[in-house]
């Protein structure tokens, strides 16, 4: 089973608006292929709580599979089977796993941890096979959804207004996406010296462990001290924490250090937009790499499509013309 | 099944039992059991306990315990369920979870040989088992379908796909009209750069 996760740049920034679209064609050339969604917050209400603005809804087709909390079923009776409850001890709330047999319109509230995840695709893994797709409506702010355990794949909605915040965290994400993975011998020597606690590594040259952190990063004043100690020797950070801006402004100057962030969203924190972008001079890459499968945009203002990282095409589904780079 | 130890006695029965060790002799897999927490016994209450695990182990094989044990696992938790089915408002879902748990709390009173439960007990069982099993279908997880439910659920799939059609049709229309073409998402969503206004104005 493939499972692809979307995330947005920011809210309304079309996720929903194409997580519809990409389940819709793969509904039509599916070849019988059970499709399964779900999603980390709660997704396809009438209206933003938040924002107080229209959503999109989510429709779902007959034959598909979904998992949601058990409340949204409630005006749904007789348009849906149910094969599996997922409930406690493993899952904090009442989760059905379904399919539907009529078109229904639908509230996705699927789990939202990592272990309830990964204890749902584990279960219903077997009731689908090995060539289901899984779509997971996701969220920046959920780290463990870039785990290769979790996601296969991810889509990404980029939102492109007048509002230079937001302009930049778009443009955050596409640099993110240009992130190389790590080098296989670096990858290798932390993968050794990885244990479920590490939040931090410092590797010399020779692949030695000068220092291992288990504090979260943003507040490990060990871990400072350690790289000031690292300043002029080539070495290897590897950080399981948020590349914060205070985290991003320190490290700035490091001309010899290799930083390795251990997945893509640790580059995109909240505070992304505010960091001082030019003079970063330690080289940055990933542990888990980002398989990309598609990138969308929402453009409010004008979108260069040089933007767009080497080999990746940006995809306008709400006009006619698409941007393609 | 979450395990803890009564707050008041932690730090003691910590120190005094190996945490973890101790905790791993439990089988935790099992659903119905949401959460046990333990706490200390006075003398006589422990001797009786024992003196009743006793008696339980002797009756049983270790095989046999397992296979209960496997058994009682498969009983999903359904506290939740209890309210509702006071107020008389079961939910689809509902059915599925209370079929489960009845067709499972029979197979392991077949297992159970050494302690059976009262006859009148699985009197009861089987009576709501087969209740189920006349308004539900595909082991609880659909709705019984009359003829008539049948034919609406083809009526509305064929309405749904006609529906579909039209729009298709009506969408044609549009773009032979006006040369917009109406993409995915439409039309709420729909943004129109300055040239596209013009080409459908024009």
């Amino acid at each position: 089973m493939k499972t692809y996760s979307f995330i947005g740049s920011d809210k309304n920034a079309g996720k929903t608006t194409a997580f519809n679209y990409i389940y819709r064609q793969l509904y039509q050339c599916r070849q019988a292929k059970p499709l399964c969604l779900s999603s980390i917050g709660i997704n396809g209400e009438d209206v933003d709580n938040w924002e107080g603005v229209k959503k999109p809804h989510i429709d779902l087709l007959a034959d598909s599979y979904f998992i949601t909390h058990a409340v949204h079923l409630a005006s749904h009776p007789g348009k849906y089977e149910t094969l599996l409850t997922l409930g406690r001890p493993l899952f904090s709330k009442n989760y059905i796993f379904g399919r539907s047999l009529l078109e229904m319109q639908v509230i996705l509230e699927g789990p939202n941890r990592g272990k309830e995840i990964k204890s749902a695709k584990h279960q219903i893994e077997p009731l689908l096979g090995d060539d289901a797709i899984f779509l997971i409506d996701g969220s920046i702010d959920r780290q463990f959804l870039a785990k290769p355990e979790i996601s296969d794949g991810f889509y990404f909605s980029l939102l492109f207004t007048k509002q230079s915040q937001q302009f930049q965290k778009s443009c955050d994400f596409l640099k993110m996406m240009s992130l190389t993975p790590c080098c296989k011998k670096t990858h290798k020597t932390i993968s050794k010296n990885l244990n479920a606690d590490t939040k931090s590594l410092v590797l010399a040259g020779s692949g030695q462990v000068l220092y291992r952190g288990e504090t979260i990063v943003s507040q490990d004043r060990e871990l400072i001290k350690e790289c000031e100690a690292i300043y002029n020797v080539p070495c290897v950070l590897y950080l399981k924490g948020a590349l914060t801006s205070s985290l991003y402004k320190f490290l700035a100057p490091f001309e010899q250090l290799q930083l390795v962030l251990d997945n893509f969203t640790l580059f995109l924190g909240t505070t992304a937009s505010k960091r001082q972008r030019p003079g970063f001079k330690p080289e940055i890459s990933l542990y888990h790499p980002v398989p990309v499968k598609n990138v969308f945009i929402k453009q409010e203002t004008h979108f260069d499509p040089l933007l767009m990282p080497p080999g990746l095409t940006a995809k306008n589904i709400f006009r006619e013309i698409h941007n393609e780079g | 099944m979450k395990v803890e130890i009564l707050r008041q006695h932690r730090n003691a029965l910590h120190d005094e039992l190996d945490y973890d060790l101790y905790l791993s002799l439990f089988r935790k897999n099992q659903p119905l059991l949401c959460s046990v927490i333990l706490r200390p016994m006075d003398e006589d209450a422990a001797i009786n306990h024992y003196a009743e695990l006793a008696e339980m182990e002797d009756k049983l094989s270790p095989a046999e315990r397992e296979k209960n044990l496997e058994q009682s696992a498969a009983l999903p938790a359904i506290d939740h369920l209890f309210n509702p089915l006071k107020k008389e408002q079961l939910e689809q879902y509902h059915l599925f979870e209370l079929g489960n748990f009845l067709y499972n709390t029979k197979a392991l009173c077949e297992l159970e040989r050494s302690f059976p439960l009262d006859i009148k007990g699985g009197e009861s069982l089987d009576k709501m088992l087969h209740i189920l099993e006349q308004y539900t279908e595909k082991s609880f997880s659909n709705l019984r379908e009359t003829e008539q439910t049948k034919q609406t659920r083809i009526a509305l799939a064929e309405n749904e796909k006609s529906l579909e059609k039209a729009v298709k049709r009506y969408e044609k229309q549009i773009l032979e009209h006006t040369g917009l073409n109406m993409i995915y998402p439409w039309p709420r969503e729909l943004a129109l750069s300055g040239e596209q206004v013009e080409k459908s104005s024009s």
